[in-house]
């Protein structure tokens, strides 16, 4: 890490804890390449208060501070209305007699000390297949206007600006590595959902041991594609801190091991205690131990990636190469053709015509080459940018080799 | 009919500060309503305060937001003062009192914060203007809606 990061990751820390920060590590830092990274991961509200600590000679350029200022005022404003917006939904899914589970978002907001610098920008629920049409027939009533039809997952844009994502399954069994054999109905049984007090009112969510699963699925899911940032990590840790005594950390533990996950959540861990002075406790009990090595590239690749993982157009370039590497035997070859002609699991829009029709897969190979042409014509995209783009596929190819996420070969 | 016969400030103790105000406002001949303009102090339900790095902010929640889109900044006394326009029954000698226990302030000093602090608040949309009416041939406060009537 250069000293920008070591200080975003310091920020962090003492945003959660409550702590100055140490004006030692101060003195090196690019205050206007941290708060372009801070956005990056969405933190960059929570790191005003422990800035704010700073002595006036250690703090940012006035420029700097008032753009962070504005910033953070913003989008407590922009928080509190998206979980107004929610709450009201919920409150309709509540009537209609529609138990619709909050993941993530909301449902994790409380583990902070300041939870409407937690940002969402967007909600995911759960519903019942069963009760999916209903759960619709909700959303519609309340004015929400479907936008995005993906299996098992509508996307709606509603009247006040939330979007919303409508689950009937967690996770696409049809993926590659460990989603492949994840068996979500014994794993996430929606029967488990109970009705607790989450930020801004109630919700339906999964207790805690299938919550903390669920989290190291969605991390692990992004991980094998693109990646995910600081943000996903800090929820992960502080879910174990806050939970520590309230769940079964041995069974969570042999859940992970049977996706194949431990080492990974093991590694996630470990950057909490080493980072974000994560407590020991009984989140240890089962735990496999982690690498530090694999939990120091873990921590450079969330730098790296940013919040949902496409920080730059070479990371986004990279994921069609790395995910393709789970269905082929020849994982560390063949990486241009993978890029080249992705599956159609592993393209997103302005493609997702082709896992709907997967007869056009190959019209969508042309139509990603021509728009890479198009970008390169127009100035938009780089040559280099395809080749740094393999780069970093290696790269997160190794590292998820260190973290036990390939499937495709021994760890 | 002869009009009541109008009393003096001297001549008959003020019932209430507003009869002592509006005894004490000139105004043209022969007017016999006062129209005064004044200030509800205590802060409209759905408006929060949050500190966000060094400032100090007041948003909508809920049906405001359909009122109000935006934000409102407060400087450290300001915020204060919200705060303390949020507890039960406020009212000004209570802000003034809190201002000069939290501050040190005089009671003129408070007094002028609090002032200012309440007019802005209003001209806001945080506190309500409330209007009342003076009869000043009865002496009595009456009502907009017995004022509109009397008008017609």
């Amino acid at each position: 890490m250069n000293p920008t990061e070591r200080f975003l990751t310091h920020l962090l820390d003492c945003a959660l804890r409550g702590r100055a920060p140490d004006g030692a590590l101060a003195g090196q830092v690019d205050w206007p390449a941290l708060f372009t990274l801070a956005q990056a991961h969405k933190v960059d509200a929570m790191l005003l208060d422990p800035i704010c600590l700073l002595p006036d000679t250690l703090r940012p350029p006035a420029n700097v501070l008032a753009a962070w200022q504005e910033n953070a005022m913003l989008t407590v404003m922009g928080q509190v209305f998206i979980v107004e917006q929610l709450h009201a939904l919920l409150g309709a899914f509540e009537a209609a007699g529609v138990k619709a589970v909050a993941l993530k978002g909301v449902a994790l907001k409380m583990l902070y000390p300041q939870p409407d610098l937690r940002t969402m920008s967007d909600a995911d629920l759960l519903v019942a297949e069963a009760s999916f049409e209903a759960a619709n027939s909700v959303m519609i009533s309340q004015g929400y206007a479907l936008v995005e039809r993906e299996p098992a997952v509508n996307v709606y844009q509603g009247p006040d600006g939330l979007r919303v994502e409508l689950h009937s399954r967690l996770f696409d069994k049809t993926a590659y590595g460990f989603l492949s054999r994840l068996d979500e109905a014994s794993l996430f049984p929606l029967s488990l959902a109970e009705r607790v007090p989450v930020h801004g009112g109630e919700a339906w969510v999964f207790p805690p041991k299938e919550h903390a699963l669920f989290m190291l699925c969605h991390m692990a899911k992004h991980m094998i594609t693109t990646g995910f940032g600081l943000r996903q990590t800090l929820d992960f840790m502080l879910f174990a801190e806050a939970n520590a005594n309230l769940m079964d950390w041995p069974a969570f533990w042999q859940a992970a091991a049977g996706l194949g996950l431990a080492p990974f959540a093991a590694a996630l861990l470990a950057l909490g205690v080493t980072y974000f002075s994560l407590p020991a406790g009984p989140w240890a009990n089962g735990a496999p131990d982690a690498s530090p090595d694999a939990a120091q590239g873990l921590l450079e690749d969330l730098i790296d990636a940013g919040v949902f993982g496409n920080r730059t157009e070479e990371r986004r370039r990279s994921a069609a190469v790395v995910y393709r590497a789970y269905d082929t035997d020849d994982a560390d070859t063949g990486r241009v053709r993978r890029a080249l002609f992705p599956s159609a699991s592993s393209l997103k829009a302005p493609y997702l015509y082709a896992r709907r029709h997967p007869a056009l897969l190959p019209v969508a190979w042309l139509h990603r080459l021509a728009r890479y042409g198009w970008e390169l014509l127009t100035g938009k995209a780089r040559r280099k940018d395809a080749a740094a783009g393999m780069q970093i596929a290696d790269a997160r190819l190794i590292l998820l080799k260190q973290l036990g996420l390939r499937d495709d070969q021994p760890s | 009919m002869s009009e009541p016969e109008k009393t003096t400030p001297e001549s008959e103790p003020e019932k209430t500060a507003l009869e002592g105000l509006a005894n004490s406002l000139a105004r043209p001949e022969g007017a016999r309503y006062l129209i005064l303009r004044d200030v509800q102090i205590g802060v409209k339900p759905g408006y929060i305060l949050r500190k966000v790095g060094q400032a100090y902010m007041v948003m909508p929640t809920g049906p405001r937001m359909k009122e109000y889109q935006g934000m409102i900044t407060l400087n450290e006394t300001g915020a204060f003062l919200f705060q303390e326009s949020q507890k039960p029954e406020p009212t000004k000698a209570k802000l003034i009192e809190a201002c000069k226990a939290e501050y040190g302030a005089s009671e003129e000093e408070a007094g002028e914060a609090v002032d200012a602090f309440v007019l802005q608040c209003a001209e806001c949309g945080l506190f309500e203007f409330v209007t009342k009416i003076l009869d000043t041939f009865t002496g009595k406060e009456i009502t907009e809606d017995e004022f509109k009537q009397l008008k017609q």
